[in-house]
């Protein structure tokens, strides 16, 4: 018999008894709609959790570290590294032999100054990274708000602020460019002392401004431009300005750690930190790959997608677990509907074999129905985890916007690999139930089976 | 040359400690073309007898031959070909497939062989307009009398193409004017040279339309008779009225 046959047979039988196939069909529906929902929420929360480690600023960007401080960082079992194992220094000598290596846009040692900023009679606490200007990639100037970034000419005392920071303090990103930031050591943000003004706010009560004590130390930062802090990192509070400014401020400032050599360590002249900047994303593992062989540890972004990745396999098959639950009740009730169907259907099976049909034949035909009815079930239980998943978007959503807002995140999400793995694996283990039903059916002796009323 | 030879055939069943023998020594051959009563009371062993026949159980011992093949020891595969290709089953209470309609039941043995759907249809349609099932074709059994039910049930037993028509009891559910109709249809399958074996508890009915008559007691064969002389050629001329005595069917293919 053919199998274009066996499965028409099949349906037209399923079809017969519609209520009783819905009924079955449902009790998968609920175990592949259960399914789906935990494992949409675990892409889902995946998704959120790495979508913006993957901005092109990030994935084309090495931290090169010595291999004692990996180990600290990464945690001592993943690294495989011995503390008293640190490799060769990370000194100037090191960046140098990374500049040479090819598809390396620009190796230097991380700069971060944490500050504290005053802007437009506004204070904030303010963290600079320091940028070579090599490294300004078209993905900075493609995160432009307003303004522009420092070049070779325009350099020194400048920086690039993030939008996010200059909407939390109220202004336009348009009126701050060519303005002034007063940074000092990060410290001052206590120094600042509230004071009345003469002038009534809208309640009634005299407005308050902050004033900066006298004796303070500062320097001044000219605003270059703005930037969209989403195309970094969501919310992001980090100015940028110049490799060199960042250095040389976090030298006067100090908190954090700066492009200078390291001041805590034994080894002198030594970083914590160097970044590599690859041009180009494709050679970034080739790059990581040659750094290594020179005897550094290094962090790419794949390293913590990897970290994260382990991290939510777990979660899908501790979510994967509690969702096959279902499943395992929905395969009784596959097999018991096929056990009653060849009960009920002993005679039409007797007469099917009087027709020619082989015991093969036979189990085929009840085998094909059970899949029906899991891929019936698997399709109705997608439709049903998708429906669950979007409705609770969106609630998401209406609460994201309602009380917090802001923008909310999808996190419920399909894969095409989710809604065919679920399919297939109701159908599959619809099979499994129908094992036993089927061949009971195609072992039923002919003569008994036709004489049963 | 014999279409189907059976040699000491026996078939016994076992329940707990006692044996029942269904068929106990039974030999004879059939001619192709040939038109056989098989008759007996009902524990006689008949049904066994049209079981064996019909390869849907095997002997305990002794041998079975259709054309040459020996059926007694082939595998559960073989006995299927066997009735998908050889066989054309008619029974008493029709056996059609309830969820099918008239077309789909006449096709479903093509079906199991494989046969392309187009074919199927073609073929099946043929016979239902031949057994006068014309407008019935898209009609379930449930919609259908019993003489209709049983004309689609020879349909469905001749879409095969089968040299041998098993016929159990097809008369048993249907009056007796009805019962003529499908007595007259089997008389002219047979006429157009297919063997059939028709088995009764009726003696006025086997006598009327068989050209032998096979009468088993206690699973043996009593009697053998030859109700027209020697078999029949392949085309048989229709029974002459001396030796069928009663009305002759009414028309040869009724509702035509």
């Amino acid at each position: 018999m053919k199998l274009g046959d066996v499965m028409g047979y099949a349906r037209a039988n399923l079809k017969r008894h519609k209520l009783r196939t819905f009924l079955t069909m449902g009790g998968v529906a609920v175990g592949i709609g259960a399914l789906v929902t935990l494992l949409s929420l675990a892409i889902g929360l995946q998704d959120v959790a790495t979508q913006n480690l993957k901005s092109e600023e990030l994935v084309t960007r090495i931290n090169v570290l010595s291999r004692s401080q990996r180990a600290k960082f990464m945690g001592r079992r993943s690294s495989g590294v011995a503390p008293e194992d640190t490799g060769p220094p990370l000194n100037d000598e090191a960046i140098a032999s990374f500049n040479q290596i090819d598809g390396v846009l620009v190796a230097y040692p991380a700069a971060m100054a944490n500050l504290t900023a005053e802007v437009a009679e506004r204070v904030t606490n303010l963290q600079l990274e320091g940028i070579p200007t090599k490294a300004l990639t078209e993905s900075y100037q493609d995160a432009l708000v307003s303004g522009s970034y420092w070049d070779a000419e325009v350099t020194g005392n400048v920086c690039v602020l993030p939008s996010g920071l200059v909407e939390d303090i109220g202004l336009d990103p348009e009126w701050v460019v060519g303005k002034e930031v007063l940074v000092s050591e990060l410290r001052a943000f206590f120094k600042y002392k509230s004071e009345e003004t003469e002038e009534l706010g809208p309640d009634g009560k005299p407005e308050r401004r902050l004033v900066r004590p006298t004796d303070l130390e500062t320097e001044t930062l000219h605003v270059l431009g703005v930037y969209d802090s989403d195309r970094f990192n969501r919310g992001g509070a980090v100015a940028h300005a110049p490799h060199e400014t960042v250095t040389k401020l976090s030298k006067r400032f100090p908190f954090g750690f700066g492009g200078g050599p390291k001041e805590d360590d034994a080894e002198e002249g030594t970083y914590p930190v160097v970044v590599v900047k690859v041009g180009d994303v494709t050679k970034i593992e080739a790059i990581n790959g040659e750094i290594k062989k020179l005897g550094f540890a290094t962090i790419t972004i794949n390293d913590i997608l990897q970290v994260i990745g382990i991290f939510f396999v777990v979660v899908k098959l501790i979510l994967g677990f509690f969702g096959s639950i279902g499943l395992v009740v929905a395969i009784f009730g596959i097999a018991n509907t096929m056990v009653m169907a060849v009960i009920e259907r002993t005679r039409e099976i007797g007469v099917l074999k009087a027709l020619g049909a082989r015991n093969r034949d036979v189990r085929r035909l009840f085998l094909a129905e059970a899949c029906t009815i899991g891929f019936g079930g698997g399709l109705m239980g997608v439709g049903g985890g998708w429906l669950i998943g979007a409705v609770l978007n969106a609630a998401a959503a209406f609460f994201f916007k309602e009380q917090l807002g802001g923008e909310s995140y999808a996190f419920f999400q399909l894969s095409s690999w989710l809604i065919l793995g679920a399919i297939g694996i109701a159908t599959f283990v619809a099979a499994v139930a129908g094992i036993y039903p089927a061949a009971r059916a195609a072992r039923l002796d002919p003569v008994e089976s036709l004489r049963v009323e | 040359m014999a279409l189907l030879e059976l040699v000491d055939v026996r078939r016994s069943y076992r329940f707990g400690d006692a044996e029942v023998r269904a068929l106990d020594g039974v030999s004879f051959e059939i001619e192709s073309g040939s038109f056989v009563g098989v008759i007996g009371r009902s524990g006689s062993g008949k049904s066994t007898l049209l079981n064996i026949l019909g390869g849907l159980d095997r002997p305990t011992s002794g041998h079975v031959k259709v054309e040459g093949a020996v059926l007694s020891t082939s595998s559960s595969d073989k006995l299927a070909a066997y009735r998908r290709e050889v066989v054309g089953f008619v029974f008493q209470s029709f056996n059609l497939i309830p969820h099918l309609t008239s077309l789909e039941n006449v096709a479903l043995p093509l079906a199991l062989q494989g046969v392309s759907k187009a074919e199927r249809s073609e073929r099946a349609t043929k016979l239902l307009e031949k057994v006068g099932l014309a407008k019935r074709m898209g009609h379930k059994p449930t919609e259908l009398s019993g003489g209709e039910r049983q004309r689609v049930a020879i349909a469905r037993a001749l879409v095969n193409e089968p040299h041998l028509l098993l016929c159990d009891e097809p008369t048993g559910n249907l009056d007796s004017k009805t019962a003529d109709e499908i007595m007259g249809m089997l008389t002219a399958l047979n006429r157009e040279g297919r063997t059939v074996i028709l088995v009764t508890h009726d003696r006025e009915q086997a006598n009327r339309y068989s050209k032998r008559l096979l009468i088993l007691a206690d699973g043996k064969l009593e009697e053998d008779l030859r109700l027209d002389g020697p078999d029949a050629p392949a085309v048989a001329p229709p029974p002459s009225p001396t030796v069928n005595p009663g009305p002759a069917p009414a028309g040869e293919e009724p509702g035509a």
